[in-house]
């Protein structure tokens, strides 16, 4: 079956089987590099996407639900090629290792500004806690956030 | 998660013979629609509500459903007051339940629970409601608050409480052309909390929760008690309720009501049943006790 | 010079690939896709040891979108062992199986197929039958006489000395653990104030990078191979997959560009191989993305050790000598774990000076998954052991374990356990800041002490 929809901005026509996640359909049929795959039941985050700025596991979205709707990756938080200030916290704390997770940590982290402009470091905790990092470590993924933060 | 793939194997196993896959992806928009499509697909479709725990049922080929349904688009996420009830719809979001008003303290807090802001924006009070330990955080607080399932199917609507609904693991009373369509608390009791262990302070699985809800502390005169994580599906202790019914709930008896609490577990392959026993009773004891210190 | 003036040390520098990991524009193999690219999925083993009777491949063959199923006859140079380049051998691991298996998800022949789906389809679809053998799951069990043995040359054990462990020279003996002797340990213990046992077990650790295993090898009529894996080890990849296919290493390409996290995970080229095989094989770009599932069951983990220590002390707190034993589980085959048991054996002294001791260290098979390096490989595990080891016999002897461990640290101008002069010995001052910054006042006579 096709579908439309708007990937990080631009309109994007696919054909997918209704079976196919978001995911399979992101990486394996469009060639991003900004979704991840890393267990495939919602409990890594590294194929973390916004649909309608609603958070969603894409390994665990079925393609065929986003049609004509929203999907942004990390990298559609870029404008005119700039970082976003979410961004450049993560660039300021050296909150990125091997940069698998970060996708997912990013958006995690600015879907909870967008709601709670100053989370407590409990609401950034829980917030992440669907998230795994291996490497770079939480403590300065979480320093990004609340540098990030209003305070 | 190995002990629910199992279970959901075994079960679904019958549903794929029975249908020539026709794979096809159903979003109806309206409650109507989703209720022919269900009359019409029965057991051989895959319903799926926030996704959280279904969809890898497909991606790692544990079933193959003729069609998915999906529930997104219905207008069912709204918690609604009605007179004494509290009405829930059945695709609400955990994210969405705890930005409400009215919602008991035990519901909130297993909504809280769940770990991540993502999969609290995804996992649905429905979906919770079937899915088996070591899901189902909300289920269990449901429980124990005598709530009430709304089915609805193209031949009309029906009732089922709770406490009848889980007929064993992954067996369910819903008949295959209904939909679950809303959650109804009655009258929200004076004290609720829900408490549980989960592997790590943030994000893991439960190994145990337990939800009470209690109208005194005084004199019993209504009450709840539900456990979830040692079996499929949550239970509610009903020799502990017996116990407290009109007594005044004091340390001692806080404490021999305890050694009732876990009435059955099953090894999960996480943890040994014998853990998973004790468990169930501290957190009932904190939270008896933790009710009662505020006397 | 102060340490401002350095650009480098002592300065927190920012991550050169920062900038693409936060914008996801970074690389990794998973988004490496090429016109008509296959997909792989094993056919694994259900049992931990057992021989093959007969695999059934029509069912899956009749799958639509199956193009190949490779098997052993697939490929030129069956049995490798990974450090074959170190001089490490003989080889005793097949690319795929030939008769038997010896680890539970044991990839017993690929299905290629035109995506994903189709190949885990067919795969769930070929029959295996597998008469199953008892299974040797435990250590200890493998080293008894009369234990079922599981690698051809007839033990459990793998053959140090004799120039197989890439350590020692052809001319020494060949011996079933790997041996480091010094001084007269039966003397040392003759005259012991107090004797220390203790017994000390490192479970498996499962590395869990996030990226999963996944490689792409796309083949060129020329008969060169370019591979695309997340390795740590480039050139093992190179050189296995050209032993195994019997080509020149110079007509391999092999291409690692950013690592999604490995620890160790991927140092070992296993399934690489299988991939270039399958793509030498159907003659066209083909693709392994691993799930979750056999990251955890499959690639391998830190092994499981057992450690034995027995000090001489004297009654002034010196340790006059040691004698250890060190078990290591490689898992079903070889791969690292010669080396990692040379590792650990030669570090059994920990940083302390022992001028009388014998240190076995065996590198035992079992029917687990092989397990390989991991962080601090080899000293992790006996950093563990020696360090509660010296807490249990300072205890024993009623001194003080930071006392004890300054008494007996490497100095200068002493050897290590193999005979080498120490010119470099800090771990007296990294004690003595280490105690300042936990808040440990040391008595004035330790604070006195230099290396």
């Amino acid at each position: 079956m096709m579908i439309r929809f708007y990937l990080d901005g631009q309109l994007v026509e696919v054909d997918v089987k209704p079976t196919d996640t978001l995911l399979k359909v992101l990486v394996d049929k469009l060639g991003l590099t900004s979704v991840h795959y890393g267990c495939g039941e919602g409990s890594c985050g590294a194929c973390m996407v916004l649909v309608d700025d609603k958070l969603r596991y894409s390994c665990l979205t079925f393609a065929a639900s986003v049609n004509d709707k929203k999907v942004t990756t990390v990298a559609g938080l870029l404008s005119d090629h700039e970082l976003s200030p979410l961004q450049k916290k993560f660039v300021e704390n050296n909150a990125a290792q091997c940069g698998y997770c970060t996708p997912g940590m990013v958006l995690v982290a600015k879907a909870l500004l967008d709601k709670n402009p100053s989370p407590s470091d409990e609401e950034i905790f829980d917030a992440l806690a669907g998230n795994l990092c291996r490497c770079t470590g939480y403590v300065p993924i979480v320093k990004a956030v609340k540098s990030a933060a209003r305070r | 998660m190995k002990n629910m793939i199992t279970l959901i194997l075994v079960f679904f196993g019958l549903v794929t013979a029975l249908k020539e896959i026709n794979e096809s992806f159903l979003m109806p928009e309206s409650v109507n629609k989703a209720l022919q499509l269900k009359k019409l697909y029965r057991d051989s479709a895959l319903v799926v509500s926030g996704g959280t725990a279904s969809v890898q049922l497909v991606t790692k080929m544990l079933i193959s459903p003729a069609a998915i349904i999906s529930l997104e688009n219905l207008p069912l996420n709204y918690v609604k007051k009605k007179g004494n009830m509290i009405e829930i719809g059945a695709t609400t979001t955990a994210a969405e339940i705890l930005e409400s008003d009215g919602v008991p303290n035990c519901l909130l807090e297993a909504a809280k629970g769940i770990h991540g802001l993502a999969l609290k924006q995804n996992a649905t009070i429905g979906g919770n409601i079937f899915t088996p330990a070591p899901g189902g955080d909300m289920a269990t607080a449901l429980l124990s608050l005598d709530a009430q399932l709304i089915m609805s199917s193209s031949r009309g609507r029906r009732i089922v409480p709770l406490t009848k609904f889980y007929k064993g693991p992954l067996t369910y009373n819903i008949r295959s052309d209904e939909l679950l369509i809303a959650i109804r608390i009655g009258k929200p009791p004076k004290h609720s909390m829900f408490m549980k262990q989960s592997i790590y302070k943030y994000g893991g699985q439960t190994l145990a929760s337990v939800s009470v809800a209690l109208d005194s502390v005084d004199k019993v005169k209504r009450v709840g008690v539900a456990v979830g994580g040692l079996t499929p599906h949550p239970y509610r202790a009903s020799r502990v309720e017996k116990m407290l019914l009109g007594q005044k709930i004091s340390e001692e008896l806080i404490e021999t009501t305890a050694q009732n609490v876990a009435e059955e577990a099953s090894d999960t392959g996480l943890v040994s049943r014998e853990y998973l026993r004790h468990l169930a009773g501290v957190l009932y004891k904190r939270i008896l006790t933790r009710l009662t210190s505020s006397r | 010079m102060s340490m401002s003036n350095y650009f480098v040390v002592g300065k927190s520098l920012q991550n050169s690939s920062i900038v693409n990991h936060v914008t996801g524009a970074t690389q990794y193999i998973d988004s490496i896709t090429f016109p008509g690219m296959l997909w792989i999925k094993a056919v694994r083993s259900p049992v931990p040891r057992g021989k093959i009777k007969k695999i059934d491949y029509s069912k899956a063959e009749k799958i639509p979108g199956v193009v190949k199923i490779i098997t052993a006859k697939h490929v030129p140079n069956n049995y490798h062992v990974n450090l074959a380049g170190l001089g490490v051998g003989p080889p005793d691991e097949p690319v795929l199986p030939e008769d038997e298996v010896n680890y539970k998800g044991e990839a017993i022949c690929l299905v290629v197929a035109k995506d994903e789906e189709t190949a885990a389809k067919a795969a769930n679809l070929v029959e295996v039958d597998i008469e199953e053998l008892p299974p040797v799951l435990d250590m200890e069990e493998a080293l008894k006489p009369g234990a079922p043995a599981i690698k051809k040359w007839g033990s459990n054990v793998f053959m140090f000395g004799g120039g197989m462990d890439g350590a020692t020279p052809p001319s020494s003996p060949k011996r079933p653990y790997f041996l480091v002797k010094r001084g007269n340990v039966e003397q040392a213990f003759a005259n012991a104030y107090e004797v220390v046992e203790g017994s000390y077990l490192i479970p498996p650790i499962e590395h869990a990078p996030l990226e999963p295993h996944i490689c792409v090898a796309k083949p060129e009529p020329s008969g060169k191979l370019t591979i695309y894996t997340p390795t740590q080890a480039p050139y093992f990849v190179r050189d296995n997959v050209a032993t195994i296919l019997n080509i020149p290493a110079s007509n391999i390409r092999v291409v690692s560009p950013h690592v999604g996290g490995a620890f160790g995970a991927k140092v070992d080229p296993e399934f690489e191989m299988q991939v270039a095989v399958a793509a030498m094989v159907v003659g066209r770009p083909v693709k392994w993305r691993w799930t979750r599932e056999e990251e955890f069951t499959i690639s391998t983990t830190r092994p499981a050790v057992k450690i034995e220590l027995k000090d001489a002390l004297s009654r002034e707190g010196r340790i006059l000598g040691r004698k250890a034993k060190l078990l290591h589980d490689a898992g079903a085959y070889a791969r690292t774990s010669p080396y990692g048991v040379i590792k650990s054996t030669v570090n059994l002294s920990g940083p302390y000076n022992i001028e009388n001791l014998r240190y076995e260290g065996y590198c035992v098979f079992t029917n687990r998954q092989p397990s390989s390096a991991m962080r601090g490989y080899g000293v992790f595990e006996v950093s563990y052991a020696v360090e509660l080891h010296m807490e249990r016999a300072a205890r024993k002897l009623g001194i003080d374990s930071w006392e004890f461990r300054f008494i007996n640290a490497y100095r200068n101008n002493q050897v290590t356990a193999t005979g080498r002069p120490i010119d470099d010995a800090y771990l007296i001052e990294v004690m003595k800041e280490a105690a300042a910054l936990a808040g440990v006042k040391l008595p004035p006579h330790l604070l006195q002490l230099s290396s």
